[in-house]
C-alpha cells in the first residue's frame, strides 16, 4: 500500500520506499475543515432599480428632448395592467391586462412567485414598443411599477423579476467575455410614489 | 493485507499484543488467542488509499463551491424573496429592514414605525446616515465619481409603503442606483437548485 517496490534484494540496502500517507491525510483533513468553515451555501443576487430624481439639465434647456416611451405596470388585487405611454401623455399607446394568481405563481414552499405569463407578455411588448434595443444604445427603456401601499414586497420582486425577463444586448459587453454578460435586463425600473 | 513482512509505521497496523498481557487469566483459549497461537494472525491494516480518495473528492467539491468574496451578512429575522432574472452582487452599503428597525451596515438607522399608515415618506435618521456615508466615501475617494449604489435587504412580507419609503430615502440621500437583495432561483434549463438561504 502506497509503497514503491523496485524488487530484488541484491543491493546493500533496500531501495523500497514508503510514501508518508499520514501527514498527507492530516493535510487533507485540515483543508476539508477550512473549506467547510468558509463554505457559502446561499447564493445571493440583486434586482436593480433606478431611483434617479429628474432634474432640468443643460441639454434640456437648449433643445427639447425626444419624447421617451415608458412602460407602466400597475399591480392590482387580481390582475396586472401594463401600458406603454409616450412622454408625459396619460393616453396609452398600447395596453394589456394579465390575470394575477399568486397561488398558481408560487414556485417553491417558501412562497417565491414567478409570474410567467406577465414576463412573456412584457418581453413581447418590448419587442414591439421598446425604443432602446440596439447594442450601441446606452439608454434603457423605462418601466414604472405602480403598487398599492399594502402590496407585499414578495409580489413587487416577482413583478421586477418578470420585467427583467425582457433582455437586450449589453452595450458594455466585451467580445470574448462571460456569455452571461452578453444579455442584460432591458428596462430601467422605478416606482411610482 | 497481513503478511509476515515487517509493517511500516505508515501502514497503521494493529499489532498483536505481547505475551505479558492476559497471562493472569486462567482461560486457556483466551491466552492462546492473545499470544498469537491461534489459527490466523490478528494483524490488520486500515485501508488508507480509499480514505484518501474520499477526502480528495470532498476537497474538490468544496473547492468548486468556494467563494472568495465571503458570506454576506443577513439578519436572521429577514426572509428574502427569490428571483430568476438577477444580477451579481456588488459591494455597496447595505440597508436592512428587520422587523420595525432599519439598519445600515448592521447599525440602527431609524424605525419604520414612524411611517404609520399614511403615505410613504423619507425616514429622517436613515437619510442622515446615508448622507454621512456618501460624504465619507467622497472624502476617501477624491476625484472619483460616486456611483450611488445601495443594496436593500427587505423581508418578503414587508409592505410596499415601507419599501417605497426606504427606496426614496435612499434616492434623496443621493443613492440613485438602488438594488434589492434576493435569493437566486435557477432559470429553466440551468442545472442545480436555487440558493435560497
Amino acid at each position: 500500500m502506497a509503497g514503491i517496490d523496485v524488487g530484488g534484494h541484491g543491493g546493500k540496502r533496500s531501495v523500497n520506499q514508503e510514501i508518508p500517507l499520514v501527514p498527507f491525510i492530516d493535510f487533507l483533513l485540515c483543508l476539508v475543515m477550512f473549506l467547510l468553515v468558509t463554505a457559502v451555501w446561499s447564493h445571493m443576487a440583486r434586482l436593480e432599480a433606478d431611483a434617479k430624481v429628474p432634474s432640468p439639465s443643460k441639454q434640456m434647456e437648449e433643445e427639447p428632448p425626444k419624447p421617451q416611451k415608458k412602460m407602466t405596470v400597475e399591480i392590482k388585487q387580481d390582475s396586472f395592467s401594463v401600458a406603454w405611454l409616450l412622454g408625459g401623455s396619460s393616453q396609452p399607446i398600447t395596453s394589456f391586462t394579465v390575470a394575477r394568481n399568486d397561488e398558481a405563481a408560487k414556485v417553491d414552499k417558501n412562497g417565491n412567485m414567478l409570474f410567467k405569463e406577465l414576463a412573456q407578455k412584457i418581453a413581447e411588448s418590448y419587442k414591439d414598443q421598446g425604443q432602446h434595443k440596439d447594442k450601441s444604445d446606452k439608454k434603457f427603456d423605462q418601466a414604472i411599477i405602480n403598487a398599492g401601499n399594502d402590496t407585499e414586497f414578495a409580489v413587487i420582486t416577482a413583478v421586477i423579476d418578470a420585467i427583467n425577463a425582457a433582455k437586450r444586448d449589453n452595450p458594455a459587453a466585451k467580445g470574448g467575455g462571460d456569455p452571461k454578460d452578453a444579455k442584460i435586463p432591458a428596462f430601467s425600473i422605478s416606482f411610482q410614489m | 493485507m497481513s503478511s509476515g513482512k515487517a509493517l511500516s509505521r505508515f501502514h497503521q497496523p494493529i499489532s498483536v499484543p505481547g505475551r505479558r498481557l492476559m497471562h493472569h487469566i486462567p482461560l486457556k483459549f483466551v491466552q492462546k488467542k492473545v499470544v498469537g497461537g491461534g489459527g490466523r494472525s490478528l494483524n490488520q491494516e486500515i485501508p488508507l488509499v480509499p480514505f484518501i480518495d474520499f477526502l480528495l473528492c470532498i476537497v474538490l467539491f468544496l473547492l468548486s463551491s468556494f467563494s472568495a468574496t465571503g458570506e454576506l451578512p443577513i439578519d436572521k429575522n429577514v426572509q428574502l424573496p427569490a428571483a430568476q432574472n438577477t444580477l451579481d452582487m456588488v459591494e455597496a452599503p447595505m440597508v436592512a429592514v428587520a422587523g420595525s428597525q432599519v439598519l445600515v451596515d448592521g447599525k440602527a438607522a431609524g424605525s419604520v414605525r414612524e411611517l404609520g399608515a399614511g403615505r410613504p415618506k423619507p425616514i429622517d435618521e436613515l437619510l442622515e446616515r446615508l448622507k454621512a456615508k456618501k460624504n465619507v466615501w467622497k472624502q476617501l475617494h477624491p476625484g472619483q465619481e460616486f456611483n450611488g449604489t445601495v443594496i436593500l435587504q427587505i423581508d418578503r412580507r414587508v409592505k410596499a409603503r415601507v419599501v417605497k419609503s426606504v427606496f426614496f430615502t435612499a434616492a434623496y440621500a443621493g443613492y440613485s442606483n438602488v438594488s434589492f437583495m434576493v435569493g437566486q432561483v435557477a432559470a429553466p434549463g440551468e442545472g442545480g437548485g436555487g440558493g435560497e438561504h
